[in-house]
């Protein structure tokens, strides 16, 4: 029995495992550019431009790589290599089914959920990320992120030299919203944006100073290849529109997805803004999914919300503080909430140290009541 | 495979030996930018400014790189060879010196990092010939003179007589009645790429030439090249510069507060 909370909180754990590739919005934010100036790729994380690596990580976290005297820069035939690993404890109430309950308020299709609590703890690999990333001539950069737990993001790029203009063909998380480093935030895996959900096409990106876009066409084989690519299909675009001030910078962006998996249309809209005033940043974002639960079942049309305002108290020590908001689904009658708050700390290079706490706020009968969710994490990154 | 190379910096402190060495028992262990140096053990420049500098600067050292669309004011094109923060006269070459202070101290409230202590002192002076290669100027014109800074006086000048002479100077037409960078002027200021440019606000308490009062003394003797602050090593005395840069200092002293919250403690 002593086993059960352990493996229930890695079960539950197992959505954190798939991590975004250290996407962080926040650093966009604050400086009022583009993830595509840090990033090989032009929706942010993994693998880093010669600008992400050499002169934002190098000088704007807490301390100098060179400190240390660390500063791996492994590179070997003009081909850049680097990582990302993410170790994570995680503590949580864990509700324990009951399959022989009958169906509750909270859950009219199935057993009652919540028999009683129980409190686990496991302490897991999150990520393990190998990246390697190699500019061919000027206007061409080859780029692979491949993760431990069955992740893979590849594509080759065809940019102008200063990157304004990047054509992306590969395998990649089609753009939309902000691409918050945690996944199992409101907007993001709930709505169906999962790290995990690669697919396979073409983007294209535009950036300006002020305005940025993006347009992608994908699609995505289960159990085949081309084929299925033409029954599983979608597109996105992303418009952004910035304002890189001395004080003030600030960004406004409208996302549109559409999917069609057989005869299963999924479609999302958000909109999503940040603001940045000194050492205070905003991010926020609202997300809409309208979706059949099958070919013949009612449209659901969750909408989900993500508040977060972050305070940079010192360099490399980020602390803050985030409202989620998420629409039911499946008629349970209940918006979930959840607060919580964190503080990131880059207190030796390479390294970050998280401490992340969440609380649901549900009602007495349902699951999420009292749920909370600690979690502190190691991540290593080259 | 170039994993580590050649140590080009050291630890600076007993805790970060040990620290180094912990670290290093976890795999960690590496040197900073591997193959900086020649064969020789001298620092290679042209090797440094690509690892360093090019990703803003570019790679040709014309200021032309993925970031300068999206950095405030852009980097300096190198190849023109003026340089904005230096201790010479107006048109004339900087010192090795100033370029080296630069890339030491960085611009604080721009763009430009700070690379001590990350890069050594040879490191920076070899950055320094490579920077002064990239333009023509510096072989075919003679080196500039630097300007008399003066000294203080005995004492310590008086910021309430640098007020009286910011006012008396008509620093206010550009820099404000109060330093914020709100002058009658400042709409029509335009900098050497005809580009708008406003003075900063020196109420902020960071400022571009530097933190040190002396700096603040070289801005206001040698001005800011490729901008409109001019040189006041002819009309104002080196006593009264030293004065109004403590009546700037006093400025910056004001609206602590305010200070912590505008100020950004990584990227700008």
């Amino acid at each position: 029995m002593r086993a059960l909370p352990t493996a229930a909180v890695l079960a539950a754990a197992i959505p954190l495992a798939s991590s975004e590739a250290a996407a962080e919005p926040r650093f966009a934010a604050r400086q009022g550019v583009p993830c595509s100036l840090c990033h090989q790729s032009p929706n942010g994380g993994g693998p880093r431009t010669r600008f992400g690596r050499e002169v934002y990580a190098a000088h704007r976290l807490p301390m100098s790589t060179d400190d240390f005297g660390l500063g791996f820069r492994p590179e070997a035939f003009g081909v850049d290599f680097g990582g990302d690993a993410r170790f994570a404890f995680i503590a949580q109430d864990v509700p324990e089914v009951d399959p022989a309950a009958p169906p509750g308020p909270t859950n009219p299709s199935g057993p009652s959920l919540l028999v009683r609590k129980v409190s686990g703890s496991a302490f897991f690999p999150m990520q393990l990320d190998g990246y390697a990333a190699a500019p061919v001539g000027r206007f061409v950069t080859m780029y692979a992120d491949v993760g431990a737990h069955g992740t893979a993001e590849a594509a080759a790029l065809v940019h102008t030299e200063g990157r304004a203009l990047i054509a992306a063909l590969g395998a990649f998380n089609p753009p939309f919203g902000l691409r918050l480093a945690n996944h199992t935030s409101a907007t993001r895996h709930p709505m169906g944006f999962h790290p995990r959900a690669k697919q396979v096409g073409a983007e294209l990106t535009a950036n300006s100073r002020h305005f940025g876009a993006q347009a992608a066409a994908t699609g995505w084989q289960e159990g085949g290849w081309f084929g299925d690519l033409v029954a599983q299909r979608a597109g996105s675009v992303r418009l952004e529109a910035r304002w890189p001030g001395e004080l003030l910078r600030a960004s406004v962006a409208a996302s549109l997805y559409a999917e069609r998996r057989g005869a299963v249309d999924d479609r999302r809209a958000g909109a999503s803004a940040t603001l940045s005033l000194g050492r205070l940043t905003y991010l926020g974002e609202v997300v809409a999914r309208s979706r059949d639960a099958d070919a013949d079942g009612p449209r659901q049309t969750p909408l989900a919300q993500y508040h977060e305002l972050l305070v940079a108290a010192g360099r490399g020590l980020d602390l803050s503080a985030m409202v989620e908001a998420l629409d039911p689904e499946r008629g349970i009658g209940r918006r979930d909430w959840r607060i919580g708050g964190s503080a990131s700390l880059f207190l030796i290079p390479n390294i970050e140290f998280l401490a992340f706490v969440r609380r649901y706020l549900a009602p007495a009968a349902a699951p999420e009541h009292d749920l909370i969710e600690a979690i502190l994490m190691l991540h290593m990154y080259l | 495979m170039k994993f580590g190379g050649s140590t080009t910096h050291r630890p600076r402190a007993p805790a970060r030996r040990r620290c180094r060495l912990g670290l290093a028992a976890v795999g960690l262990a590496g040197s900073v930018v591997p193959g900086l140096a020649r064969a020789d053990d001298r620092p290679d420049g042209a090797r440094l400014f690509s690892v360093a500098c090019a990703p803003c600067h570019g790679d040709r050292a014309d200021g032309w790189s993925p970031a300068t669309r999206f950095l405030r004011r852009g980097p300096r094109d190198l190849t023109a060879g003026v340089f904005r923060f230096k201790s010479t006269p107006p048109g004339s070459l900087p010192l090795d010196a100033d370029i080296a202070r630069t890339i030491s101290a960085g611009v604080p409230t721009a763009a430009m990092p700070a690379f001590s202590p990350r890069l050594e002192r040879r490191e920076i002076d070899a950055l320094v010939q490579f920077v002064k290669s990239r333009s023509p100027r510096f072989a075919s014109e003679p080196r500039g003179e630097p300007i008399d800074l003066g000294a203080e006086p005995p004492g310590g000048a008086s910021p309430d007589e640098g007020e009286r002479l910011y006012r008396l100077y008509r620093c206010p037409e550009c820099h404000g009645e109060t330093g914020r960078g709100d002058g009658p002027s400042v709409r029509t200021l335009l900098d050497d790429r005809r580009e708008p440019i406003r003075p900063p606000d020196l109420a902020q308490g960071a400022w571009k030439s530097g933190g040190r009062t002396i700096d603040l003394v070289r801005a206001i003797s040698a001005g800011l090249e490729g901008t409109p602050m001019p040189s006041y090593e002819l009309t104002i005395p080196p006593a009264e510069r030293w004065a109004i840069a403590r009546y700037i200092e006093q400025i910056g002293r004001r609206s602590r507060i305010w200070r912590w919250l505008a100020d950004r403690p990584d990227f700008r």
